[in-house]
């Protein structure tokens, strides 16, 4: 399959980040003292990206000017990188905009032009100016997109031979040369012999010439969704409720969601950081059962925590930081077969604490206490066999019964188990087990120590 | 009157039809003298069950071995809230009940009945055993018992023998002693029976009443008032 490349750019970009209205006051974005980007208002104003400041400032003397503010562009960028990932697994941010391979979407998203209408309209909705052009490389998407072109992919050839010498990203000298020898199109560049160019031109045209035909890919640098979530969202005013708080943690859920999908990850840890008017910093861990990546299972537990934590006079920040990942692999399930809802565990870990469900599991240890424990996740252990009877609870640590000949309190039924063994990790046990009924009429499970003749509860069979 | 009308709602155990029989599902209790006294031949499988007692939440526990061996056998989940005691994963082993199965859970007293929903409506336990008393009430009970019968699962919740003077939406209520003969229960509530008497004799040599092994022997000596 052919490969094919999408060049998206923002022309709003610098105005964007600033958060610059279009149809404000007259505003400018400069860089170097040159004009970069400039509102609507101010293009009515004759001001034009290119131009000097000096110059717009006698144009338009009232004309606001900001900075530009590369870093925060590419943070945008980063964001956008993040959205486009969801359409191709090939992004990269290229040149103040994006750069995606499609031609591998077209199986899930459609023909290349539905690709494009589809990433069009995201920014429509918002009404964020966006130019989108197509091509072979991500060199012909760009040139095309400099010419205001759009071909289809079957025209992407011709298209290109059409295009004038002048739209090919090199020094002005070289485009004089070219139209002093008759060279119009790129069309007319590429009908001259490789061996003539070369001699005529500088080698780098050749290399751009592969690079914008398609023969000669150059390699990008593909954007990956970074291994750790961190996204803070700062207030002003604080916000001094519960309520208020929900919607921007509802905001930062929706992202890391997104964040997972695109890792094709899961996590069993929301890790959040409030910070209040002191500036001190809260963190409110979320414990899940499983690793999890839906919103709604990821919201309820988080709600649940919130509700029993108190909240500072007021927060002027949350940030909200995943780290912890794993692989998160679907279900393999029928067409009529629900997948099991984990939710109730994460709703009781959140409330209740993160050990407040486990399961009873058993050790190779022949001390019971030892042997008998509680587990974070269900196991099983084969008996031994000719095990006797054990009880069903265990008390642990066992309870005093003083140093008689029998228990007091209780009548020997059945024993004794003899049980020698602990000499390896310095808590010996040199005991004999028997099984009694005391005088409520209750079934004990009782021991004797051999070291000091003390009687010990060990557990209860009802 | 069309008994078909009403057949949905007798299944939904949101009616009681005096003492005509009715299909509802029951674990059996694993004594065939009780079970011959209760409703369906068992123990409900569906809504709240009521416990008063004064015995240590281990006697309830005893009595519904069986109930918890049939489910487990099945592979299905259980619950157990707040024991009073570590439960032991061997003893657990030779009374045929899987560990992996059982979901001990623990949460303060005053969380009791959020948390009992919130098992209830999980959908994977289909029988919970709360060993902990709490000051239930009437709303919170009938809303547990509307979750446990909405949802299929059986939730038994031991209260004082004091509350027995209370009204409760359980439509199960038993109350349960101990002497030197077994553990004594009086079922002083259920759907469309009087209420009965009887005794669950314990083996003087035997821990527990109703091992796995002699589960079909009968072991009851029944002291039926009715």
């Amino acid at each position: 399959m052919t490969a094919v490349f999408a060049k998206l750019v923002f022309p709003a970009l610098a105005l964007e980040v600033l958060e610059i209205p279009q149809d404000g006051v007259a505003t400018v974005v400069y860089a170097g003292q040159r004009v970069v980007a400039a509102n609507t208002q101010a293009l009515a104003n004759g001001l034009y990206p290119g131009m000097t400041l000096s110059l717009a400032h006698s144009l338009c003397p009232s004309v606001h000017t900001q900075v530009q503010r590369p870093d925060l562009e590419r943070q945008w960028l980063h964001h956008w990188a993040h959205w486009a990932y969801r359409y191709s697994d090939q992004v990269a941010i290229q040149h103040g905009g994006l750069c995606l391979e499609i031609a591998a979407s077209q199986r899930l998203f459609g023909e290349v032009s539905r690709i494009l209408e589809q990433l069009k309209a995201t920014h429509r909705q918002v009404q964020r100016p966006i130019r989108i052009a197509s091509g072979l490389s991500p060199e012909m998407a760009a040139l095309f997109l400099a010419e205001d072109l759009c071909p289809d992919p079957n025209d992407y050839w011709q298209t290109l031979q059409a295009c004038p010498v002048r739209a090919l990203p090199i020094e002005a000298a070289q485009h004089t040369r070219m139209q002093r020898m008759g060279l119009v199109t790129i069309g007319d560049l590429l009908a001259l012999p490789q061996r003539d160019r070369l001699r005529r031109f500088p080698k780098e045209l050749d290399t751009l010439l592969h690079a914008l035909t398609g023969q000669q890919l150059r390699p990008l640098n593909w954007f990956k969704p970074p291994p750790v979530f961190q996204r803070t969202l700062a207030f002003d005013p604080g916000l001094v409720t519960q309520e208020m708080m929900r919607f921007p943690m509802r905001r930062l859920l929706q992202e890391a969601c997104q964040w997972l999908r695109l890792r094709q990850s899961a996590t069993d840890q929301l890790c959040w950081r409030i910070t209040d008017a002191s500036r001190h910093t809260h963190t409110l861990l979320v414990q899940l059962n499983q690793p999890e990546s839906g919103l709604e299972t990821l919201t309820d537990p988080t709600w649940l925590t919130l509700e029993r934590w108190r909240l500072p006079s007021a927060v002027y920040a949350m940030c909200l930081h995943i780290d912890r990942l794993s692989r998160h692999t679907p279900d393999a399930l029928d067409l009529f077969q629900a997948r099991p809802s984990q939710a109730w565990r994460h709703r009781l870990m959140a409330r209740l604490g993160p050990d407040c469900i486990q399961w009873p599991t058993r050790v190779q240890d022949p001390r019971p206490e030892h042997a008998n424990r509680y587990g974070l996740s269900p196991s099983e252990t084969a008996l031994p066999q000719r095990l006797p009877e054990r009880p069903l609870w265990i008390v642990h640590p066992p309870e005093r019964l003083g140093s008689g000949a029998t228990p007091q309190g209780h009548q020997l039924l059945c024993g004794p188990e003899r049980l020698e063994t602990g000499w390896w990790d310095g808590q010996p046990a040199r005991r004999q087990y028997w099984i009694t009924r005391t005088e409520d009429h209750r079934h004990a499970w009782v021991y004797q120590d051999a070291i000091d003749r003390q009687w010990w509860l060990s557990g209860w069979f009802n | 009157m069309n008994s078909k009308l009403l057949q949905p709602l007798f299944d939904a155990g949101r009616l009681w039809q005096g003492q005509s029989s009715r299909t509802t599902a029951v674990w059996s209790s694993g004594h065939p003298a009780l079970d011959r006294q209760l409703v369906g031949g068992g123990w409900p499988a569906h809504g709240l069950l009521e416990c008063l007692t004064e015995l240590p939440s281990t006697a309830l526990f005893g009595l519904w071995l069986p109930v918890w061996q049939q489910i487990s056998s099945l592979g299905q989940g259980l619950g157990l809230l707040n024991p009073s005691y570590q439960l032991s994963a061997e003893g657990l082993q030779q009374q045929a009940i899987s560990p992996q199965v059982v979901h001990v859970v623990r949460c303060a007293r005053d969380e009791q009945a959020w948390t009992l929903e919130q098992l209830v409506r999980s959908g994977t336990l289909a029988s919970i055993l709360c060993c902990a008393e709490a000051p239930y009430q009437t709303k919170q009970l009938r809303r547990l018992h509307l979750a446990a019968q909405d949802v299929g699962c059986q939730l038994v919740i031991i209260r004082h023998s004091a509350a027995g003077n209370l009204p409760s939406p359980a439509p199960t209520r038993w109350s349960l002693t101990r002497d030197s003969d077994g553990l004594h229960l009086h079922v002083s509530k259920q759907a469309g029976r009087p209420p009965v008497t009887l005794c669950v004799p314990t083996s003087p040599n035997r821990p527990l009443a109703c091992p796995p092994a002699r589960r079909r022997v009968a072991l009851l000596d029944t002291k039926t008032l009715q």
